[in-house]
């Protein structure tokens, strides 16, 4: 069985309807990307499986348990963490004192907790900014700490919300290679929502795609981009056209 | 063993902070020894009582960063239980002190449940308001005196220590610097303790928090309770203390705020914030009230010099004292 | 008593309450103004109402003139009042965190109550002339309506007509409103936001201060006065939505027919036959009433009972 069975989900807020009819499964071991334009449903999504909202349709299976309409605590419970896009900590909890939170999940200890988190910390190239407040950090390292505070209370699934946004080139090589050993060596599977195609397509087995609250396609990295829906979606119906022939491409600009 | 350990480790505090603490608590346990007037004293012992409203008040208000104006009405119910007990069925102090904790505790959680469906201002002004309705009710409440109160009578076999009853204030005043002692440690393994990292993150931001499987409203009337213990067992202190009570003195809107304002001077959130505010704000307010109120004329005068110091710090140095000392200390190493 | 009597009481409780709602009214009015803009809740807002409430008393024992003319000099001394907190204190204050903001405005309140206390003396005073005062109508067989809470209720009336027209009829009450729904937008378009923030202090000041004005023609004023009506104001604010001017004025009536409740409940159980509580056993509890409506409304309806913003 899948480890999320996501079954016909969708979220209607008032008169807008973000999702419509979402059906995809994750299994144990997989790295999946989601992606879709701005305003796709990305975010009402993730806030759905996280918990956030409850779906207006549909369910949510989490390790074959209905899910749908859980508390996020409870999601968490479960084993379904997720990171945060703006990660702003104004308060005077530090770093390691962070981490240490999620740990707190899984022990009552704080000795456990705070070993858990110094070792993550140590892994995550966090150990010289243990001591410092999380809003003072650069963009990179809040984007260490959101995903260190998460993994610390040892998920089966992990959401990983644009963790590469606002990252330079060498910055998204390093998260490339620190979400592969957070997949291999931690063994957690991860869904990832991300704008930076280069992180999606070098990391993903799989791809979902949204647009407008709907699910356009799915499959493997390479196919997804080159479907054309996934190409209209993205750069509108006019490229499209242009990129099968049908009408010659625009000369003034 | 690991529980035992964390309660008296301080480790994490400056060695001068230690040095200054150590001699703080080596001078109020002689002060009684040292030459003192008696309005000293007095001022010692209410310093004393507000710390522990402070430490109390500091759990949810200082590391949960839930502003609570209501204690009073728990100060209220720890007092008039201990009275109660002790003029109608003669129960000695040391019983009715954890009936009132208890009670007080169990009507917390029946507050604290829909209270923390609310949040900043809401939840603030609520709890103003819910403890206004139990000081209403206890002002129209015959069983409890009504708006004159009670008086504890004094027993034949004073000095009495189950009873709470001496001549002398020094055996209050080591009663009370006991409850500090505890409530002192108790603080300081709340603080390192999984609960107390769990509101600092609430209060940090509470989506985040509750994404890392904390269930923020049981977590936040669990603290709540938590201080309303503290305040509650020194309700009942001041009932013995004081031997008369009133619905005006003990469940006030002013004692509520004095409690939280003291933590807030001090320092919210810190484990000194609440003992540095009462060591200010205390003698401050008891010395200034003691020369301007014998002048006539200048009734008043005491609290608008009060109430500008408190505007001055809200405007300039919202983390209180500690937070000015903190801040000293980073620029210093800078 | 007859059915008869208790009838009479019964609405002249009605009318008495719905004239002191139009008050309450005017008296949440400011409150919910500077909490729409700015966020930021008042604590001294009794305390700016009992200053209103000495101008109309020292209008009428220190100038010897009709406490009417107190009215105007309410509405100044309120402004500057107002203006003179955003600058002094507020404007700090809302670059801190939401603690300081409570602590800040409750050492105002602190503050203006023993500055009161110090110049004024701790005695309640009363108005006892006045073209007003002491004058009454008999509007049917036992119901008397004074007239002293029937003008402050057609005044507050008027004010918040006033207040509506500034709000939605004039470029600066525009402005307002624009600050309110969004200040950083509002800030892009030009409209200077602290000015703004300082006018609706001024304005929150000056219509509480004209309702002290109207109030202390029947109510005697003392410097402890403004909890009492910082409570009333809050739950009337939280009735009728945080930052909602109409919500107020509704709300205001009916915050004046809770604390009028008792003499109604008094009718009503005798007439039902079935005494739950005396009207004088209620009567200790009117105020427990609105603030248990606050807690109630709060928990209940957090948008307020009509759900309007603005």
């Amino acid at each position: 069985m899948a480890l999320l069975d996501v079954q016909h989900l969708g979220m209607r807020f008032g008169g807008l309807q973000a999702n419509v009819n979402i059906s995809f499964q994750v299994e144990r071991g997989e790295m999946v990307g989601l992606i879709g334009p701005n305003g796709a449903g990305k975010s009402t999504l993730f806030n759905c499986l996280a918990g956030v909202h409850n779906p207006t349709e549909g369910r949510i299976l989490f390790k074959d348990r209905d899910v749908t309409g859980s508390r996020p605590y409870a999601m968490a419970r479960m084993g379904l963490a997720r990171t945060f896009q703006v990660y702003v900590a104004t308060g005077d909890l530090n770093v390691i004192e962070n981490i240490m939170v999620g740990g707190f999940m899984r022990s009552r200890s704080p000795r456990v907790s705070r070993e858990k988190a110094e070792s993550l910390a140590d892994k995550m190239n966090l150990a010289g900014l243990a001591q410092e407040r999380v809003a003072n950090l650069p963009v990179a390292a809040q984007k260490r700490v959101t995903m260190a505070t998460a993994l610390a209370t040892a998920p089966d699934l992990l959401l990983l919300d644009e963790v590469a946004a606002g990252l330079n080139p060498s910055e998204i090589e390093q998260m490339i290679d620190l979400i592969r050993w957070v997949h291999h060596d931690l063994k957690v599977t991860i869904l990832l929502i991300e704008h930076v195609m280069e992180l999606v397509m070098k990391l993903s087995h799989r791809v979902l795609v949204l647009d407008s609250g709907r699910l356009i396609a799915e499959g493997e990295p390479a196919a997804v981009s080159r479907s054309p829906e996934v190409i209209k979606a993205y750069l509108g119906e006019r490229y499209a056209a242009e990129q099968r022939g049908d009408i010659g491409p625009r000369t003034s600009v | 063993m690991e529980v035992l350990k964390r309660t008296f480790d301080f480790s994490d505090f400056p060695r001068t902070d230690l040095c200054v603490a150590g001699a703080v608590a080596l001078f109020l346990l002689i002060f009684p020894l040292l030459p003192h007037s008696s309005f000293a004293m007095a001022t010692m012992i209410q310093f004393l009582m507000f710390s522990v409203y402070g430490m109390g008040w500091n759990t949810i208000g200082g590391y949960g960063g839930q502003v609570d104006l209501g204690k009073a009405q728990y100060v209220g119910i720890g007092a008039y239980t201990t009275a109660v007990m002790m003029i109608r069925w003669q129960v000695p102090f040391w019983v009715s002190l954890p009936i009132g904790m208890a009670l007080a505790v169990g009507w917390s959680f029946i507050l604290g449940y829909p209270l923390f469906r609310l949040r900043g201002h809401y939840f603030a002004i609520a709890t103003i308001a819910v403890s206004l309705v139990l000081k209403d009710i206890f002002e129209a409440w015959s069983f409890v005196g009504g708006a004159r109160g009670l008086k504890i009578p004094l027993r034949t076999d004073m000095p009495s220590f189950l009873y709470l009853q001496f001549r002398e204030d020094y055996y209050y005043y080591y009663v009370i610097l006991g409850l500090f002692f505890v409530g002192l440690f108790y603080i300081n393994w709340f603080r390192q303790s999984r609960i107390g990292y769990q509101l600092r993150c609430i209060k940090d931001n509470e989506e985040v928090a509750k994404s890392l499987g904390i269930d923020a409203h049981w977590a936040k009337i669990k603290a709540y309770a938590v201080a309303t213990a503290f305040v509650a067992a020194v309700g009942s202190f001041h009932a013995c203390y004081n031997f008369n009570i009133e619905p005006e003195d003990t469940m006030s809107l002013d004692l509520s705020v004095l409690i939280a304002l003291m933590a807030m001077l001090g320092g919210a959130g810190s484990l000194w914030g609440p003992i540095i505010g009462a060591a200010v704000l205390v003698p401050m307010k008891n010395y200034l009230g003691a020369w301007f109120g014998a002048k006539a004329g200048l009734v008043g005068l005491d609290l608008i010099i009060y109430s500008t110091i408190i505007m001055v710090i809200a405007a300039f140095e919202p983390r209180g004292i500690w937070g000015l000392i903190t801040r000293l200390r980073e620029s210093r190493r800078n | 008593m007859t059915v008869e009597t208790l009838l009479a009481q019964a609405l002249k409780a009605l009318v008495s309450g719905l004239t002191m709602g139009m008050v309450f009214g005017l008296v949440a009015l400011g409150l919910t103004i500077i909490f729409g803009v700015m966020d930021i809740v008042n604590f001294a807002h009794g305390e700016f109402l009992m200053i209103g409430m000495y101008c109309g008393l020292l209008t009428y024992s220190g100038l010897g003139a009709d406490p009417l003319f107190g009215l105007p000099i309410a509405a100044v001394v309120g402004f500057a009042l107002g203006v003179g907190c955003y600058y002094g204190l507020v404007q700090f204050l809302l670059r801190g965190p939401m603690i300081a903001q409570l602590f800040g405005t409750f050492g105002l309140m602190l503050f203006l109550r023993n500055l009161a206390l110090l110049i004024m003396g701790a005695d309640p005073r009363g108005v006892h002339h006045g073209a007003l005062v002491g004058k009454s109508f008999v509007m049917g067989p036992g119901i008397v309506v004074e007239l002293t809470k029937l003008t402050a209720g057609i005044f507050s009336l008027l004010a918040f007509a006033a207040v509506w027209w500034l709000m939605n009829r004039t470029r600066i009450g525009l402005a307002l409103t624009a600050t309110a729904l969004d200040g950083q937008a509002a800030r892009y378009m030009g409209i200077p936001t602290e000015k703004m923030n300082a006018f609706a202090w001024g304005l929150g000041g000056t219509t509480v201060a004209v309702a002290g004005a109207l109030l202390v023609n029947f109510w005697p004023v003392d410097p402890n006065v403004g909890l009492l009506f910082t409570m009333i104001a809050f739950t009337t604010v939280a009735l009728g939505g945080f930052g909602s001017i109409p919500g107020a004025a509704f709300a205001g009536l009916i915050v004046g027919l809770l604390i009028n409740l008792p003499p109604i409940w008094d009718a009503i159980s005798a007439f039902s036959q079935w005494p739950i509580l005396t009207a004088g056993e209620m009567h200790q509890f009117k105020y427990s009433f609105v603030y248990l409506a606050f807690f109630l409304i709060m928990v209940l309806r957090p948008r307020g009972l009509f759900g309007w913003k603005y």
